[in-house]
């Protein structure tokens, strides 16, 4: 048996997962993972791919279950409970799919706003950086972690509002996930790194020291690109905003109907309301992107000078 | 006869523009300043065209029959799109 601590949740789990914040044992939880059977509804195909596996998704009821064919089924039930029956004995396989989309399930359930992101904190504000596969999400946050800054969330982003509707990142474990090649660029310590089986050239940072887990205000949203065509900086439209969050909804697009969709929409925009959204050019290469995250790191933490 | 928004829209102003959902369609539009005011008009309560009108002709220097055939062509898409309903 093993405690837990992500997402804001603590959680019991029957099954091991060394990518999250450890917990001392509690008595109640608000998560517990367990071991099940699953009865198979009619599952579909999904656009979400991992690790080369197509998911399959299917609702029993309210239960959301989602099938990776060779490794492992989901059921979430109610947000309180993760029910998971494995195909494969690989541990580390099992955990990687556990803490990814199946997490995101309950995440969902709860109600908070899911983003395809990576988050890193700026100053007292969060910012999170969002793209198609291999526009530099990781390696954004990787270039401002190399900087100083802590590490809120990678891959799967949760964000949560306050009564006034203000939205707030909830970190997630301390883990991130990077390229060989960002490594290599932002000379990151390969005594640091741990080879992730996610696939070839790809490594884990656990960060040093301790994780915090409190919430933090959303200062800055980054739809980072590489198109050369587009402008290096731009505000996202309004009319772009809830379709670019739509684009970046991580988990089956099935998910988002009626009430489900009506609730994204309106997060959508408090997130809009309070946080600055941008369309960003990739920097070209890894000393431009240092130099951008120096700027600013530098901007959104100085101090005004008292004149007095 | 009046127009009303109907229960299938939720909509969301920023500045001057608003960006509508249809939630049982999963589809997004959006409407620049001159729909926009049309959109507030019809958020309080449900109007006639004439007062439709009116708003507009108060804000914008129009005469009153291209005002009254633009705001036709507007309710009209706004209708098909099941946005806005006619009552009484």
């Amino acid at each position: 048996m093993f405690f837990y601590k992500a997402y804001g949740l603590t959680i019991f789990s029957e099954i091991e997962l060394p990518e999250l914040s450890i917990a001392e044992p509690l008595s109640s939880w608000d998560l517990h993972i367990k071991y099940g059977a699953i009865t198979f509804p009619k599952l579909k195909k999904t656009s979400i791919y991992r690790r080369g596996i197509r998911a399959l998704f299917g609702k029993n009821k309210d239960n959301l279950v989602l099938h990776w064919e060779e490794v492992a089924t989901f059921e979430a039930i109610g947000g309180k409970e993760l029910v998971v029956s494995p195909w494969t004995d690989d541990k580390n396989l099992i955990s990687l799919f556990t803490v990814s989309e199946a997490l995101g399930l309950i995440l969902f359930q709860k109600g908070y706003f899911l983003l395809h992101a990576s988050s890193v904190k700026v100053g007292d504000e969060a910012w999170c950086f969002m793209g198609s596969p291999g526009a530099g999400k990781s390696t954004t946050a990787a270039a401002f972690i190399k900087a100083g800054c802590p590490l809120l969330s990678d891959d799967l982003t949760a964000i949560t509002f306050d009564a006034s509707g203000k939205p707030y990142i909830i970190p997630a474990y301390p883990q991130l996930k990077i390229w060989e090649k960002t490594v290599n660029g932002l000379d990151y310590n390969q005594s640091d790194l741990q080879p992730v089986s996610e696939g070839i050239n790809k490594f884990s940072y656990k960060p040093d020291g301790v994780f915090d887990l409190n919430p933090v205000q959303l200062g800055a949203i980054y739809f980072i690109h590489k198109a050369k065509n587009r402008v290096a900086l731009e505000e996202l439209s309004t009319f772009a905003i809830p379709m670019e969050m739509l684009k970046n909804f991580p988990l089956p697009f099935s998910l988002l109907t009626g009430e489900s969709i009506k609730q994204h929409f309106i997060q959508s925009f408090n997130c809009a309301k309070f946080a600055k959204i941008w369309r960003k050019r990739r920097p070209d290469g890894f000393e431009l992107l240092e130099k951008w995250v120096q700027e600013s790191i530098s901007l959104n933490t100085a101090v005004p000078h008292d004149i007095s | 006869m009046k127009y009303k928004l109907t229960s299938q829209q939720i909509a969301s102003h920023v500045g001057e523009e608003i960006v509508i959902l249809n939630h049982n369609k999963g589809a997004y539009y959006g409407l620049d300043e001159v729909g926009a005011l049309v959109w507030n008009n019809l958020e309080g309560e449900p109007k006639t065209l004439e007062a439709l009108c009116e708003a507009v002709t108060d804000e914008y220097d129009i005469d009153a029959e291209t005002c009254r055939g633009d705001i036709e062509l507007l309710l009209e898409d706004l209708i098909s799109e099941k946005l806005v309903e006619i009552t009484e």
